[in-house]
């Protein structure tokens, strides 16, 4: 339970109070959570970071800068921001959760089934991070795959998104039992094609690991072109679907046996592998 | 610290913990409508606030969160005692019943409609998307914001109207709100924790958490040093002598098996020990400072365990009976552990805890042998169930107080009078040192039945002589609580070629849990709801119900029914497919029509001897008719999608009334000095529109306008016995029970009336508004109140009745849907779902249908998410409302329609039957038919996954 709440008026004083040990606190539908999930442990000091001036989604050139305290709300309410954070933020089932839950707190939270994580890999995305336990003190641009990957705590200040270009495609993708139900689904891709050839994929996948991932060897087999022949991407070969099963090893808990969430991840990232192909070259 | 903001337009400052949740500290410091569901889960909104115009879950933030903020509440949205466009549209449109996030529904609709002038069906969901809500299905939350919508426009909209019943009735039949949800949704203190005083103490319970164990050690001497402590309560202070917390009536056909704090942990979750402190946070530390040594024991999961040669034994103690002790009792009794408490049958009902059975019973009419060699085609199928958590939105939650010499209980339940004599023989007091007040309860569906919390808060407040409080955790409704039985139902058809049923069997296994609570009830209704569906003079039963190491079970509405009628309406279908001839016309043939005798039910007596019974009036026809054309029977429909498959399926159902020959309700209707009357009805109102029953049989026969008549309810001391709200029995029966006290008072008017007016009381007519009309004259009920409340008079006019019966009266539906179902994935999507319900003439139609809907979503939820997941060791994995699964608004069929069926049955109060539980035993059954039809396999266990799909379907 929390003991100590703190509100910091700088960067530089919520950077120092979470040396001291305090947690920043964003929306806090993550932290005020007993426990909080990424600790499996009750947070007992907070540093809220609402009054920082960290709001707000702008335009400029060929990216967007989402604020860390957006709230989901206002990215699912964007029409500057990709289309795939915007289907990442209504994979949030609750209003009242994505009213208060912000995108730097998601990214923070690094829940493995995360909706926004994946996309924001998908999309390349980078954070302009500030200090925190064993960081630097200067900002400093992190791709989001590192942050959440390396485990860092780092304060997220802002997003830097790309906007996809021409002949790309990004997508997110969810499943679940039900509309609130904890997800077996949380994935994105992205799709470069050019002149008829896959340049680019970045599968990134929730819920098969305890960290978003990448699946590597399926995105190096579609660059290489092993699935170039309509037949072996067709859904009739399922070559798709198997080399995506045998890149993931999920574990069975409530939601579902290894087999199960194998085979559920494999079909749909696959059919938005092939919607994106489709997409990206069109 | 101290917090300042904005609250409903006044700034404001409080002191606040840097740890308490915005909900609790706004509800302490004067805002009682943000509640407490899920304990910061930020789920279930009924913690619904708007901050900075945005809606958000207070429970979810930090009350320091608030700074500077503004914080909108439904207190808000009121114009002094009137209330507001949506809140008005909700009560027009019948969405409040249980009533307990209503104030965080009308937030959302006024958020919506502030931002969006005409939202569609989507946007609505979407504003909705944050809202819990168990009773009334949501459906009728689109027809509120239409009213809504167009109210802001044009004040003097006119919504389309309800369907009315009762052609020859005034007020019976027709669409009108009930009081109580103008009071829950306006946010006024309606609830029992609005009754808790600054002074109350806070009851935290020490909770085993070994399925089971022996207790070998309880050591609080920590606990009670800590400033603040007042009592820790173990097995050795509590009265030495076992209960069930089964709310029935006395004596109850369930085994008293339970201590009021245990010795012997028998589910992970079980009461340890009873901490009282002057905090909650202080009870919740001294919890932890209980230093308890466990014996660890083999636990036993489900039936198999249970009936494995080494089983260990739940219930090892001596078996004894107060009336009609089996023969071989000292042969059961042989080797007891006498250090367990004993197990007391109040007569027998076939139980055998030595061997993990806490009742069981056979039955049935004709030759079951003989039906089955008759047969052409024989089939024999199991199917389970899974146990089903009750999720009523206010948890358990119970207030105790002394006054002088006696104890008065604020609770949540649907038996007060039952609570009264529980507690009063639990602590050895007569029954009138003890009151029980039921405030309105967020929530029953069946597990406010059971006296879950009423009972240890009674016994500590008694104890300590102080006031003490305690609601569950959500944690603890899920571990600690009573949930619906998991069920392994064994059904064996015989027919012949033509169809014609020669034989019915039903086995039913009943997973018990740690006690014995509705042990014999619930699986038994499985029987007696289900195969009376059918008419076949060659039908048996088996019913065992198992002790286990799960954690309680107890009643949930519909009890055994939705968990056999699956069963058997599914075998049913299997049937046509061997036989190869149409699930229709299989149904038809067999199945119950008006009139037919229903042998059955002699066998089923439910702990008394039954009798059989006749379907008086039965609306199976019509609803089979209007649902065969609603959904196109028999037509086929493509997706367009490969992968996506479409089927339908249907399924009857039924219920009882009540429980004819066990049940009773009272009721006393009082004339006031200005003819308006107080009616005090038994009944308790959780929610459902009961106290909106009463009114009505009274204003029907009385011929009073329903504003001029206020029901007292649910109070033990200010209204006569009544068995309560469960097995349907509330129109039926205290309904009965306020129509037969206003025959009685009609009588006593007419007869005043004739003395005053100098005529024949047969020649006096009682008509609107409240007066009496005779050949020569009339007189009003304002003048006959004075006349015979004065100093000549004769009295006030005092009526009272009881309701009794031996005739039952069965409500009847039909389920139809149409799935598409995911062959990819799995996924089940409802495309459509039309519940038809012959519930003679419906009382409150929109409260019926809003019951309807509600059940049918629940049913939904048990069939295609909701799941207790238990680890080898007896312990709940998932313990919360969304890892548990419940269905929300997005999960609802796309096409979602209830539609009353008219039938005027002879015994209800003006032909009403039941609409309560029936609508909870249709879903199952009728998405696995329709999962049939789309993929050709065959759903024989909850829930219907995508994980099961997929293994039926051999994908995994």
């Amino acid at each position: 339970m929390v003991t100590d709440f703190k509100r910091a008026s700088s960067v530089d004083e919520a950077v120092a109070l979470a040396r001291d040990g305090y947690v920043y606190l964003a929306g806090g539908t993550q932290v005020n959570n007993t426990p909080f999930k990424k600790w499996g442990r009750a947070v007992e000091r907070v540093v809220s970071i609402d009054r920082l001036g960290l709001t707000g989604i702008e335009s400029k050139g060929d990216a967007v800068f989402v604020g860390a305290l957006t709230t989901l709300q206002d990215v699912a309410d964007s029409t500057a921001v990709p289309g795939a954070l915007v289907e990442a933020a209504w994979f949030i089932p609750t209003r009242s959760v994505r009213n208060i839950a912000t995108i730097g707190g998601n990214v923070g939270a690094s829940r493995p089934d995360s909706y926004i994580v994946p996309a924001l890999i998908a999309l390349g995305a980078t954070a302009e991070v500030v200090g925190g336990a064993g960081g630097t003190a200067a900002p400093e641009e992190v791709p989001v795959e590192q942050y959440v990957s390396d485990g860092r705590d780092d304060l997220i200040l802002r997003f830097r998104v790309p906007l996809p270009g021409a002949g790309v495609s990004v997508r997110a993708v969810k499943e679940s039992r039900s509309h609130v139900a904890l997800p077996v689904v949380s994935a994105a891709v992205r799709i470069a094609v050019d002149g008829g050839a896959i340049t680019d994929a970045v599968i990134a996948a929730g819920c098969v690991a305890p960290r978003t991932v990448r699946l590597g060897t399926v995105e190096s087999a579609l660059v290489a072109g092993d699935f170039a022949h309509a037949a072996s991407l067709g859904r009739e070969s399922g070559k798709l679907e198997e080399a995506i099963a045998a890149s993931i090893d999920p574990k069975p808990n409530i939601l579902g046996s290894t087999a199960f969430k194998r085979h559920v991840n494999s079909v749909v990232i696959a059919d938005t592998i092939r919607r994106c192909i489709g997409e990206a070259t069109a | 610290m101290k917090v300042t903001f904005t609250l409903n337009g006044r700034p404001v400052s409080f002191e606040a913990h840097p740890g308490e949740s915005a909900q609790t500290f706004l509800q302490r410091n004067g805002v009682p409508s943000v509640r407490n569901s899920d304990d910061g889960f930020g789920f279930a909104g009924s913690d619904t606030i708007l901050l900075n115009g945005k809606i958000v879950g207070a429970n979810i933030l930090l009350a320091p969160q608030l700074e500077g903020r503004d914080v909108m509440t439904i207190e808000s949205l009121r114009d002094g005692r009137e209330l507001g466009i949506v809140q008005k549209a909700m009560l027009e449109a019948g969405c409040v019943q249980s009533g307990y996030n209503s104030p965080a529904a009308a937030l959302m609709i006024y958020d919506l409609l502030e931002r969006v002038e005409n939202p569609t069906r989507e946007e609505v969901q979407d504003a909705l998307s944050g809202l819990f809500n168990r009773a009334t299905g949501y459906e009728q939350f689109f027809k509120a914001v239409k009213i809504a919508v167009e109210r802001r426009k044009n004040p003097s909209y006119q919504a389309e109207p309800f369907p009315s019943f009762g052609e020859d009735l005034q007020i019976v039949g027709k669409p009108g709100s009930k009081k109580d949800s103008a009071r829950m949704v306006a946010g006024e203190k309606v609830f029992v924790e609005d009754r808790v005083e600054p002074e109350a103490l806070h009851l935290r319970l020490v909770m085993s958490p070994h399925a089971h164990a022996w207790v070998k050690r309880v050591d609080a001497s920590k606990a009670l040093s800590l400033d603040g402590v007042v009592a820790v309560y173990t097995h050795e202070d509590v009265p030495q002598k076992t209960y069930s917390q089964a709310g029935q009536g006395f004596p109850e056909p369930s085994p008293y098996d339970r201590m009021l704090l245990s010795r012997k942990a028998r589910f992970a979750g079980d009461r340890i020990a009873a901490v009282v402190a002057e905090t909650p946070e202080i009870a919740e530390e001294a919890v932890k400072l209980v230093e308890v040594e466990y014996e660890v024991l083999k636990p036993v999961i489900d039936w198999d365990d249970a009936t494995a040669p080494d089983a260990p034994l739940i219930h090892d103690g001596p078996v004894e009976y107060v009336d009609g002790a089996p023969d071989d009792l000292a042969e059961q009794n042989a080797g007891v552990n006498k250090a367990e408490e004993p197990v007391l049958y109040q007569f027998p009902i076939g139980g055998e805890p030595r061997k993990n059975i806490a009742a069981a019973v056979s039955g049935g009419i004709g030759d079951l042998e003989k039906g089955f060699a008759e047969a052409d085609v024989v089939i024999e199928r199991s199917y389970t169930t899974t146990q089903i958590q009750c999720t009523p939105l206010e948890k358990h939650t119970a207030y105790a107080r002394v006054e002088g010499d006696r104890l008065i209980v604020h609770a949540s339940t649907q038996v007060p009078y039952h609570v009264r004599r529980i507690v009063a023989t639990l602590l050895d007091l007569p029954e009138n040192k003890v009151r029980v007040i039921k405030e309105r309860v967020g929530g029953g569906y069946g597990s406010k039945q059971d006296i879950l919390v009423e009972d240890i808060v009674s016994f500590c407040a008694w104890k300590t002589g102080r006031p003490v409080f305690h609601q569950f955790s959500r944690e603890q409704e899920f571990i600690s609580n009573s949930s619906r039985k998991p069920m392994r139902v064994t059904v064996k058809l015989g027919a012949k070629k033509n169809g014609k049923f020669t034989a019915m069997y039903m086995n039913v296994e009943s997973n018990q849990g740690a006690y014995g609570a509705h042990a014999l009830t619930v699986p038994m209704n499985g029987v007696s709801k289900s195969l009376p569906l059918y008419i076949c003079e060659n039908s048996h039963f088996d019913v065992t119900a198992y002790y286990s190491n799960r954690p309680p079970t107890g009643a949930y509405q519909g009890y055994g029914a939705p968990k056999a009628n699956f069963a058997l309406q599914v075998a049913v279908k299997e049937l046509a497919e061997d036989l190869g001839v149409s699930y229709l016309d299989l149904v038809e043939m067999n199945r119950v029509h008006e009139g037919d005798m229903l042998e059955i039910l002699k066998t089923l007596g439910e702990g008394r001897e039954g009798k059989p019974a006749p379907a008086t009036t039965c609306g199976l026809g019509p609803a089979l008719e209007q649902g065969t054309a609603l959904i196109e029977w028999g037509t086929p429909v493509d997706s367009g999608d490969p992968d996506v498959k479409i089927g339908k399926g249907f399924a009857m159902v039924q219920q009882g009334s009540g429980l004819p020959g066990l049940d009773q309700a009272n009721c006393t209707i009082i004339m006031n000095g200005d003819g308006t009357l107080q009616v005090q009805s038994g009944g308790a109102d959780i929610g459902t529109g009961l106290d909106l029953v009463s009114a009505k049989m009274v204003a029907e026969v009385l011929k009073t306008d329903i504003e001029y008549i206020t029901v007292q309810s649910g109070d033990t001391d200010s209204a006569p016995f009544d068995t309560g709200a469960y097995a349907s029995s509330g129109t039926y029966f205290s309904g009965g029970a306020a129509r037969n006290a206003a025959l009685l008072m009609a009588e006593m008017i007419r007869k005043e009336a004739a003395t005053i007016l100098k005529e024949q009381p047969a020649d006096l007519e009682i008509v609107f508004p409240s007066k009496i009309v005779g050949k020569k004259g009339e007189l009003t009920f304002k003048k006959l109140a004075w006349h015979t409340q004065g100093g000549e008079g004769t009295g006030q006019i005092v009526a009272s009745a009881a309701f009794t019966t031996e005739d039952f009266s069965f409500p009847y539906g039909v389920h139809f849907c149409q799935v598409a179902v995911n062959t990819r994935t799995g996924k089940v999507t409802i495309q459509k779902y039309y519940a038809l319900h012959d519930s003679g003439v419906p009382i409150n139609p929109e409260y019926a249908l809003g019951q309807i809907y509600g059940g049918v979503l629940k049913s939904i939820g048990h069939a295609l998410y909701e799941e207790m997941i238990f680890d080898a060791e007896g312990r709940c994995l998932n313990p919360d409302l969304r890892s548990y699964g419940v269905p929300m608004v997005g999960d609802i069929p796309e096409d979602f329609r209830a539609i009353l069926i008219e039938t005027d049955d002879p015994y209800g109060p003006f032909g009403a039957k039941s609409i309560a539980e029936v609508s909870v035993n249709g879903a199952a059954p009728a998405l696995a038919n329709a999962i049939h039809d789309a993929l050709g396999v065959w759903m024989r266990g909850w829930p219907f996954s995508p994980e099961a799909i997929l293994r039926e379907l051999g994908t995994i």
